[in-house]
């Protein structure tokens, strides 16, 4: 007997059980797809979140800095005018706002939360470049340096680009180990192991069928995954050497199916003999 | 190589159970051979070692000249083997279930079709193996057995789950593959199949052969008398004990049963005196042979 006929139609025979396993279809691929809806949904048209700030009083700093400059810092500050100075500051503590300004002569005073730092360090470097430029401003020169500022990744960043990967290897390294587990487990439990020994194909026809399936599987995955993200609701976008995500696909697929093998194994031990 | 099977002392121990104790017999070229017992007494146990599943304690096997343990893969498409709980593919339908078992020994598609049709299967051929009735799985299961025309044929309890007719049926299918010259060792818990359908029997119980032979010369060596029954009321179980050659008359209020070594003679007198009212007359058979080799009523 050649294995290659044996490992064909065992292959075929599992895959064939695959496809019609509503439960499993719905696992591998439709519910990390269910992930990727939501996560598009929460993350998907991020943009950096904007600086609130309370601005108690007068603080002419801060106004003429606002109409100086105009929609390039309102882009990234939001100005709020607040009567109560108790009050502007107990959002800054409860998280409403980020920080609470104050003008005191020629001292802009900036109240934040340590609360969250990132957000800390953003209003302070804002604040403090407001300052420094309405000084230079206040020398009657002109500026002699400018910063320009570009990021490392080009413009296609988005959200979708890095959730794509991440949730397909989520649903790639359940559907291997769950996968080979469970197919090892229903083949002793039902006896088919034992049929099957009795057949002439040769043993590792049975693994090799296994690993067949899930490398097909897997590749099916990374498919659907890519077609759907491709879409523009979700704007994925291809680029540089993304095909090597296949040789990489496969080494996980099989990573995470050796896995499932030696659980499938260790749950399948103790099973029935037979019936 | 005389013997197709040819098995030796065959011992298997599970935990503190001999569930093969010291089993030996030797099945020629083209016999159908029943192993017969009831539940538990190492019918499967001694199928699975022949079939080189499971390794016996002690003893010795050869199945076509070969040992079946370890795996030897060239004995492995000479043998055909039905398993007492039927085993398939998950989610296939039967007419792929018996393509994929064919395809394991290179049997063409066209052939497994033939074999579905054979069992009657044809009209289920596109149906799951989940949603076939347990008959029907089980004609199933036999069929990928046979499907790449093995010479030796193991069946392990073939007609336990099937309905009369079915299997009638089914033994017209064992019947027919005997007669194309395989040997087919079948276990059962059915005297009637086992008189119907083997050339030889051994009486299995606790693990060890207790008879050995024909059906027919089992229970003529017995040399147990016929039964006689009639409708109870016609006649009282005295007035049938002179009657003559009556060994014995026993009245369940249903039925009068009355033993004999001359039937003829005895039907001939209920005749005489008009109480022939639903009569049946039944020779032994091996449930009287078991009966006679154990001292307990047959329990299948
Ligand atoms: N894997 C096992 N582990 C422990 N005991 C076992 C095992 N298999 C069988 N036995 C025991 O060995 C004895 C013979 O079992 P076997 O299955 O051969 O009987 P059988 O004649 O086929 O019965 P049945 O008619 O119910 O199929 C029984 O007492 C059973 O409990
Ligand atoms: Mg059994």
């Amino acid at each position: 007997m050649n294995g290659v006929g044996g490992l064909r139609s065992l292959s075929w025979a599992l895959f064939a059980g695959f496809v019609r396993d509503r439960g499993a279809l719905f696992f591998t691929v439709l519910f990390p797809l269910l992930f990727l809806v939501v996560f598009a949904g929460v993350f998907g048209h991020q943009s950096t979140p904007k600086v609130r700030v309370v601005q108690v009083g007068a603080a002419p700093v801060l106004e003429q800095a606002v109409g100086r400059a105009g929609r390039a810092l309102t882009d990234t500050l939001a100005v709020e005018r607040g009567g109560d100075r108790a009050a502007a500051l107990r959002k800054v503590a409860e998280g409403d706002a980020d920080a609470v300004v104050e003008q005191h002569g020629d001292v802009l005073v900036a109240h934040y939360s340590v609360a969250d730092p990132v957000k800390a360090g953003t209003v302070r470097g804002l604040l403090g470049s407001i300052v420094q430029s309405a000084d230079v401003a206040a020398s009657g020169r002109e500026p002699r340096f400018s910063l320009r500022s570009q990021r490392v990744e080009d413009e296609s960043l988005g959200a979708v680009q890095f959730f794509t990967p991440s949730l397909l290897g989520w649903a790639l390294a359940s559907a291997g180990v769950f996968g080979a587990s469970q197919t090892l487990v229903t083949w002793r439990t039902r006896g088919l192991l034992r049929r099957l020994r009795l057949s002439p194909a040769p043993v590792w026809t049975l693994f090799g069928a296994r690993v067949v399936v899930s490398v097909a599987v897997a590749l099916l995955q990374l498919a659907v995954f890519l077609g759907v993200a491709s879409l523009p609701f979700f704007g994925l976008r291809l680029q540089g050497a993304w095909w090597m995500a296949v040789p990489l696909v496969v080494a996980g697929v099989l990573a995470f199916l050796a896995i499932g093998m030696v659980i499938g194994a260790w749950a399948g031990r103790r099973s029935p003999r037979r019936r | 190589m005389a013997y197709t099977i040819s098995v030796r002392g065959l011992r298997k121990r599970y935990g503190g159970v001999n569930a093969v104790d010291g089993i030996s017999f030797d099945v020629a070229a083209g016999e159908f051979f029943g192993i017969l017992g009831p539940n538990g007494a190492g019918k499967t146990t001694t199928l699975e070692i022949i079939e080189g599943l499971r390794r016996a304690d002690g003893g010795e096997v050869s199945v076509l000249g070969l040992a079946p343990w370890p795996r030897d893969p060239r004995l492995l498409p000479r043998i055909g083997v039905q398993l007492q709980a039927s085993s398939f593919f998950e989610r296939l339908t039967a007419r792929e279930q018996l393509r994929t078992f064919g395809s394991l020994y290179g049997v063409p598609g066209r052939r497994a079709d033939e074999m579905l049709e054979s069992v009657g299967l044809a009209g289920k051929a596109d149906t799951r193996v989940e949603a076939l009735s347990g008959g029907q799985a089980q004609r199933l299961s036999i069929a990928c057995a046979l499907v790449h025309d093995p010479e030796v044929v193991f069946l392990d309890e073939p007609t336990a789950a099937l309905d009369p007719q079915a299997r009638r049926n089914l033994w017209d299918v064992l019947r027919a593959i005997n007669t194309g010259g395989r040997t087919i060792v079948l276990t059962t818990h059915s005297m009637d199949e086992a008189e119907v359908l083997c050339d030889r029997v051994a009486i299995v119980d606790a693990g060890r052969v207790l008879e050995l032979g024909p059906p027919a010369a089992l229970v003529r060596g017995l040399d147990a008398p016929a039964r006689v029954s009639v409708a109870a009321g016609v006649l009282t179980a005295s007035e049938a004990l002179s009657l003559p050659g009556v060994d014995g008359a026993e009245d369940d209020g249903v039925s009068l049963t009355v033993q004999t070594r001359d039937p003829s003679a005895v039907v001939a007198a209920l005749a005489a005196r008009g109480a022939l009212a639903g009569v049946g007359i039944r020779g032994a058979t091996l449930e009287d042979v078991f009966l006679e080799l154990t001292g307990r009523e047959y329990r299948a």
